[in-house]
């Protein structure tokens, strides 16, 4: 028989908080990431607004952490010191090297790209050269902790981690997708705890530059810090952010025995693909549709047992629109749709890309923990395509039971979780 | 914890060697080695000249129009043509499609050179500084595609109208095993009836060259780059006469520090196999280093059994190598032969037993393994 699985610890970096209180305090304030923001040295790229962790601060709440000392990529920086207190967080510091079956799932993005670093390949009167380029690099210990793969296997050798150790690169939906394939290793008994989320960071020119020709983030300098606006009529594109999430999932068994604090239980993943076009979603949201009847299934819910749906709601035209049109088809019946409430928490903390399914996990487990849904900030104008309960401005007391949490990936790769809030121990 | 079973019903190759498994079979057992001059110049003391490079389908090879060929990087398609040989080759006789049909890939880094040469030569030009209209104009419009990187897989996706669960691993070898582990579980657990998983090389460039220098696998002659990619269509059902599924399969982590664990995880897989070491045949994977020998020996794995597979004859693939010596292995246990290194090459040998093993590892110590079974349970 499958275990059910709890979240016993969560660690967080983002630019609303690097603790847990912290971020979930200001996600109850209706605080705003969202801040005026330009890739370094330079005055006049079209994206004017970002959510960026700041350096000084970041510093300070994580100076207690030796292994963040050692160069790395700005990502894997993050995702250590989410990893850290997430294990903090659960009481398992120190879990791995007692004999615990550890593993880590991380969704990561995109190799850092360090404008600095290309100055790296010019040499003073030559034209460039890859080796110059590579060699200077390598000479700075940060070449081969270039690889999607470093994130997770850094945290896995940090913690002495024994279970799988995965990198998910799945776009948007990477932490998603880790969070999902970590419940159900568990459920199956590959490990005892896994440590899964995302750390991203794509706020430098490279990166940004390469998104902006997709036509992904927002140039808009209408509404200031208030430019994501998720569901609302003047969304006009996602406001990209950085920072990392990592949430404790582990076996209950292994939890109960060892009396820890649970903060939710997820109970249900389910994944797709939209088949549609590689840069738009399905315009009915048939792929996200099944992800949450995937989710939904895996759980044994019925559509209108939930309470509770943390939107991917990115703050794009199109994503917005297709994701309220699956919402409407998966709780179609009674039209439960209209009792559900929807919030998008990008709309305070931005779009961290491969690591954006992990915050919103957070926010989700927390919602059916406190009773508290967040709201969606800055919908001051609905759009009448996206009829839904979206939890405008301010948070609800409303006291879910069960939640799912969606993540939609660039190209139409889909993944949905299912949370429930948790009323005690297995008889 | 496969619980019911998983059959490769399907399988397709993109490599150096050709474009089926049988083509790397026979280049294994001839010991040709296609080495062709890579795309861009190489300094002169670099150890090797020439690497190993499939060729690039066209869009009509693909199945798509010119418009959409723009938005995929090399290795996307690779992916997509491999893949969609793996689809064509699955039995037809069953109505499943849509999202009754996983995608489980393993894809590497991003295919995109970093920085591009491009842009530098472009810095070059002027004083050193980067400036927003350098970056938007040098940038390829698409590179946002290569750098999400799961766009290979939704190339895929949208081109056979595959709906059903996915995901996606990057960017090591594990990365390709890892595809073929979820597949089977997605399958075994009643998410999908069938699944196409797979892996894609990454594409040569003057930065993979590099990245093997700073690894060291430069001055092996088994990890000269390779471009290819390789899939496996599974699925619940198999009406072949001689039939192969997945018998087990262990994951984690090996890092340099905790060789032993590697004899934990491979002595897990044969425990979940429910086999004895003895019974493993045929081993593909990396077997060279003092480490892996001592794990082989302390679970009772005959090392002369044991080779690195595809990469004798295709060059380091990747993701796509363990998801290439899979596809050997199919091939072996179908035909009762499996293939060894011996001091006068590459030669054939029969396969004494009904299954094989297949390990992977990334350079920083992900790993995992893969049993395969001739029969039915």
């Amino acid at each position: 028989m499958n275990e059910r699985v709890v979240i016993t610890g969560f660690g967080i970096v983002s630019s609303l908080g690097f603790d847990l209180r912290t971020y979930w305090d200001a996600l109850l304030l209706g605080r705003s990431a969202i801040q005026p923001w330009q890739p370094k040295g330079i005055t006049d790229f079209p994206v004017k607004y970002a959510a960026s962790v700041a350096d000084e601060a970041f510093a300070r709440a994580f100076s207690d952490l030796p292994e963040l000392r050692a160069p790395m990529e700005r990502r894997t920086r993050f995702g250590m010191a989410a990893a850290a207190r997430a294990l903090q967080d659960a009481s398992l510091v120190g879990a791995g090297s007692a004999g615990t079956v550890l593993g880590v799932a991380m969704g990561s993005g995109v190799p850092e790209r360090c404008p600095e670093d290309m100055f790296l390949a010019l040499g003073p009167e030559e034209g460039p050269c890859w080796r110059r380029w590579f060699t200077r690099r390598e000479s700075r210990s940060l070449a081969h902790r270039h690889g999607n793969d470093h994130l997770s296997a850094s945290i896995a050798r940090h913690h002495r981690c024994t279970g799988p150790v995965l990198n998910l690169n799945t776009a948007c939906a990477g932490a998603a997708h880790a969070l999902g394939l970590s419940f159900r290793a568990l459920r199956r008994g590959e490990a005892e705890c896994m440590l899964a989320g995302g750390a991203d960071s794509v706020l430098n020119i490279l990166t940004m530059g390469a998104l902006l020709l997709l036509g992904a983030p927002s140039t808009s300098e209408d509404h200031g810090d208030r430019l994501c606006r998720p569901f609302d009529l003047q969304r006009s594109g996602l406001v990209a952010a950085e920072g990392a999430a990592v949430a404790v999932l582990e076996r209950e068994r292994h939890a109960r025995t060892r009396g820890a604090r649970v903060y939710a239980e997820v109970c249900g993943y389910g994944s797709s693909l939209d088949a549609y076009r590689i840069t738009a979603p399905h315009p009915e949201g048939a792929g996200a549709a099944l992800a949450m009847r995937g989710a939904l299934t895996d759980a044994g819910l019925r559509p209108d047992e939930v309470d509770y749906i943390n939107a991917h709601g990115t703050s794009t035209p199109l994503n917005d629109k297709s994701e309220t049109l699956a919402i409407k088809t998966v709780f179609a019946e009674g039209d439960h749709f209209q009792r559900l409430l929807v919030s998008s928490t990008k709309s305070q903390i931005g779009h961290m890309i491969a690591a954006a399914g992990a915050p919103e996990f957070i926010a989700t487990a927390m919602a059916l923990h406190t009773g508290m849904v967040p709201a969606t900030i800055n919908l001051d104008t609905p759009d009448p395509e996206c009829a839904l309960d979206y939890v405008p401005h301010r948070p609800r007391d409303a006291s879910p039971r069960t939640a799912i949490s969606n993540s939609f990936g660039f190209g139409g790769i889909n993944a949905c979780l299912a949370l429930r809030r948790f009323i005690g121990w297995s008889a | 914890m496969i619980g019911a079973p998983v059959y490769l019903v399907s399988t397709a190759l993109r490599c150096s060697a050709g474009n089926s498994v049988e083509d790397l079979w026979s280049d294994l057992k001839e010991g040709r080695r296609r080495l062709v001059e890579p795309p861009f110049p190489l300094p002169d003391d670099w150890p090797w000249q020439r690497a190993f490079r499939a060729s690039e389908p066209s869009a009509d090879e693909l199945g798509i129009d010119r418009k959409q060929l723009r938005t995929m990087d090399s290795q996307a398609r690779h992916a997509l043509i491999t893949a969609r040989h793996a689809f064509a080759g699955a039995p037809t006789s069953t109505s499943i499609s849509g999202a009754q049909i996983g995608l489980f890939m393993g894809i590497p880094a991003v295919d995109e050179p970093a920085p591009p040469w491009s842009l530098l030569e472009a810095m070059h030009q002027r004083p050193p500084c980067l400036t927003t209209e350098i970056v938007l104009s040098e940038t390829p419009p698409f590179a946002g595609l290569s750098l999400l990187n799961s766009s290979a897989c939704a190339h895929i996706s949208n081109t056979l109208r595959l709906t059903g669960p996915t995901a996606a691993f990057s960017p090591f070898a594990d990365a390709g095993l890892q595809a073929l582990v979820e597949g089977a579980l997605a399958i075994s657990e009643g998410e999908c009836e069938a699944a196409l998983a797979g892996a894609v090389a990454p594409t040569l460039t003057p930065l993979r060259t590099l990245q093997h220098e700073h690894h060291g696998w430069h001055k092996m002659p088994t990890r000269i780059p390779g471009e290819g990619a390789a899939f496996t269509v599974l699925s619940r059902t198999s009406d072949t006469p001689r039939p192969v599924r997945i018998q087990g399969y262990a994951r984690g982590f090996v890092p340099s520090d905790r060789p032993e664990a590697l004899r934990v995880l491979l002595g897990r897989c044969l425990e979940q196999a429910g086999i004895r070491a003895s019974e493993v045949g045929w081993c593909l994977g990396p077997c060279s280093s003092p480490e892996s020998q001592a794990a082989f020996r302390a679970v009772g794995v005959d090392l002369d059994r044991c080779m690195e597979g595809a990469c004798h004859a295709c060059g380091e693939l990747g993701p796509a190598e363990p998801v290439a010596n899979v596809l050997l292995s199919y091939h072996g246990l179908r035909r009762g032969e499996r293939l060894q290194v011996t001091a006068h090459g590459v030669e054939s040998r029969p396969l004494s037993t009904r299954h094989a093993l297949v390990t992977a590892s990334g350079p920083e110590g992900q790993y995992a393994a893969l049993l395969l079974a001739a029969g039915h349970p």
